[in-house]
């Protein structure tokens, strides 16, 4: 089983033990197929599909996400976190990974989740989320729609009555 | 194939103007899902697209298999349904004051027995009349089966609890007969029926088995049991614990000292200081008020081994109301919030809530005056104060997890395709419904996830 992603002679796109990930923009990954379908449940059912000795298309996944989540993908799998931090091997060098990985900008950290959550990656989706999540806390509903890039498509009269319906929980 | 037509994403993907995209329906229920209960309603605020996506049925139940409910309870405010407080849904809360209390106004003709994870019992004044139960956040409802008690002129008891093992919930019944001679019915082994409905499964009630003690007031759901103050007429009072999954049941006794201030044994909740039954710091608590010593918590650390543990004690009991007259005064509620102590309390027909913050005294050190804040003491006099409810977004019609996703074949115009349903949302009006779909690598293709309107049809 290859272990490196690095190919010597890298015009064998064959290599044992490799599968190519072709992202959204067009640009083509070979990654080592055990470690991606130990974390990935999309690529692991493409494999079995058949999928093994053709590209495999991930139309909604960009170049930068894909390197990021394929990274993620080998240390976790190298390291043996396996799904996330649940996992008895989840360590500090694993921690520091993500912790590292969590720190990307705002679009970036966007195109993750939409990447994880497609490719089915739980480990990662729930760190991307649970970042997001942590970055909403103590946010106003306004600076929320500036965070998010989400246009107010209420009236006036619509979100007040929203308000009114939530009104218990705000402070 | 026409139905990628409507495909949201597939229209996203095509701009290449990164700016302009916007966030996915799932991705925003992925996030939403891992925020506490209270965030998930504010972010309803953000935009219609974020109030739908926090308000469907499979998002409360990922997120309730996620969040679970709130770790923050709140203290509920039963209305006064003298005045008219009631809602025309099944129970609404609405924020009041500046304490963590929340209003809630019942169906009229109910009354709330307690809380579990959220939702909420509802009993009905006639027992004859279906037992609702609630998740107020979601205005979801479910009415158990309609059943007569067991037994004609009888005291119903009902209490709420979740089965961890079955992952459902459960609502117990204790019919229990009004009069009757209960020396002699202890010795025969009980005149109380308990019986048991699990909710949402549309099946009848079924008998569990008979009781000795007659339970008092409402039950406190904590650690898988409900527990109640029962009576014993002729010893020391007891707390009955019926677990919810094994549907067996225990009596308890209350440490002795919870005695002292029962001026009558035989005619419990009308003349004598009952023991008050509520959850603190997590455990099943008695409130207990005594005549001359004021009031004592104690707290149950352990059920099997009966351990107890004296949290609080205060004398003069209620500062407002003066020395002389505190020993009248009969407590009708007690709740605890993050070290603060609310009481609600009768004397003579007046009825007051106070507010203590006991933050600064350690756990059993004699009173020497806990901290008062009179400016704290609520102008409501009316009213029922139940707490630890912990808001959640719980369904009330389906407990099943949704953990688990399920691939499924999807039929669109003339071909099958392999796909997840994740979100399904129907449009009445156009006969429409409007699915999010996960795509699956299937017969040499990787199909895309996709959010389409149309209407599918399933293998």
């Amino acid at each position: 089983m290859a272990t490196t992603g690095a190919s010597d002679g890298a015009s064998a796109a064959k290599k044992e033990g490799l599968v190519t990930l072709m992202s959204g923009d067009g640009e083509i990954f070979e990654v080592e197929a055990a470690a991606v379908a130990a974390l990935s449940v999309t690529i692991r059912h493409a494999i079995e599909e058949g999928f093994g000795d053709r590209p495999i298309p991930l139309p909604i996944v960009g170049a930068r996400a894909l390197a990021l989540a394929v990274e993620y993908c080998r240390k976790h799998h190298s390291l043996g976190g396996g799904a996330g931090e649940d996992s008895a091997a989840y360590d500090d060098e694993l921690r520091a990974f993500d912790h590292n990985l969590a720190k990307v900008d705002r679009d970036t950290l966007f195109d993750l989740i939409e990447a994880a959550n497609y490719l089915e990656i739980e480990g990662l989706l729930n760190l991307m989320c649970r970042t997001v999540a942590e970055m909403m806390k103590g946010k106003s509903v306004e600076e929320l729609r500036r965070t998010f890039d989400v246009s107010n498509d209420y009236t006036p009269e619509e979100e007040e009555e929203v308000r009114r319906e939530v009104s218990w929980a705000l402070d | 194939m026409t139905v990628w037509d409507s495909d949201r994403k597939r229209m996203r993907i095509e701009t290449t103007d990164q700016q302009q995209k916007e966030t996915p329906y799932e991705i925003i229920q992925e996030i939403l899902s891992r925020l506490p209960t209270r965030a998930v309603l504010r972010s309803g605020l953000v935009s219609k697209l974020w109030f739908s996506a926090a308000s469907n049925a499979y998002f409360r139940s990922l997120h309730y298999s996620r969040m679970g409910p709130d770790p923050k309870p709140v203290i509920l405010l039963l209305g006064d349904s003298k005045k008219g407080v009631t809602s025309s849904g099944p129970a609404r809360i609405r924020r009041g004051g500046h304490i963590p209390l929340y209003h809630l106004s019942a169906p009229q003709n109910y009354e709330l027995c307690n809380t579990c994870n959220g939702l909420l019992c509802l009993a009905p004044r006639n027992p004859a009349e279906p037992i609702i139960v609630c998740n107020p956040l979601t205005d979801e409802s479910v009415a158990l089966p309609a059943a007569p008690p067991p037994m004609e002129d009888c005291y119903c008891f009902v209490g709420l609890g979740f089965c961890s093992t079955s992952n459902g919930y459960k609502v117990f019944r204790i019919s229990y007969p009004r009069e009757g001679n209960y020396v002699a019915l202890r010795a025969t082994g009980g005149a109380g029926v308990l019986e048991v409905c699990d909710v949402g499964c549309n099946e009848s009630w079924r008998r569990v088995c008979r009781l000795l003690l007659p339970p008092f007031g409402k039950p406190v759901c904590v650690d898988g049991k409900i527990h109640w103050v029962a009576h014993s007429h002729i010893s020391e009072d007891e707390i009955l614990s019926v677990d919810v999954c094994s549907e067996k049941y225990i009596y308890t006794t209350i440490p002795s000292v919870a005695h002292c201030g029962r001026r009558e044994l035989s005619h419990y909740g009308t003349e004598g200081f009952a023991p008050i039954i509520l959850e603190m710091e997590g455990c099943v608590s008695i409130a207990a008020h005594y005549h001359f010593s004021g009031l004592f918590i104690w707290v149950l650390k352990d059920l099997q081994q009966n351990r107890w543990e004296l949290r609080h004690s205060c004398f003069p009991l209620l500062p407002p109301f003066t020395c002389a007259v505190a020993y009248t005064q009969e407590i009708v509620n007690v709740c605890f919030y993050d070290g603060i102590l609310l009481l609600r309390l009768r004397h003579q027909l007046r009825h007051q809530c106070v507010m203590y913050d006991t933050r600064e005294h350690s756990s059993t050190v004699p009173p020497r005056g806990w901290r008062v804040d009179v400016s704290e003491i609520l102008s409501i006099t009316e009213g029922e104060l139940i707490g630890g409810f912990y808001p959640s977004l719980v369904p009330a019609k389906e407990f099943a997890s949704c953990s688990s996703r399920s691939s499924k074949m999807c039929r669109s115009e003339d071909s099958w395709f392999p796909c997840e349903v994740l979100n399904m949302k129907e449009n009445k009006a156009s006969a429409l419904a409007r699915y999010v779909l996960r795509g699956k690598a299937w017969n040499g293709h990787l199909y895309p996830s996709v959010v389409v309107n149309t209407s599918l049809r399933f293998l």
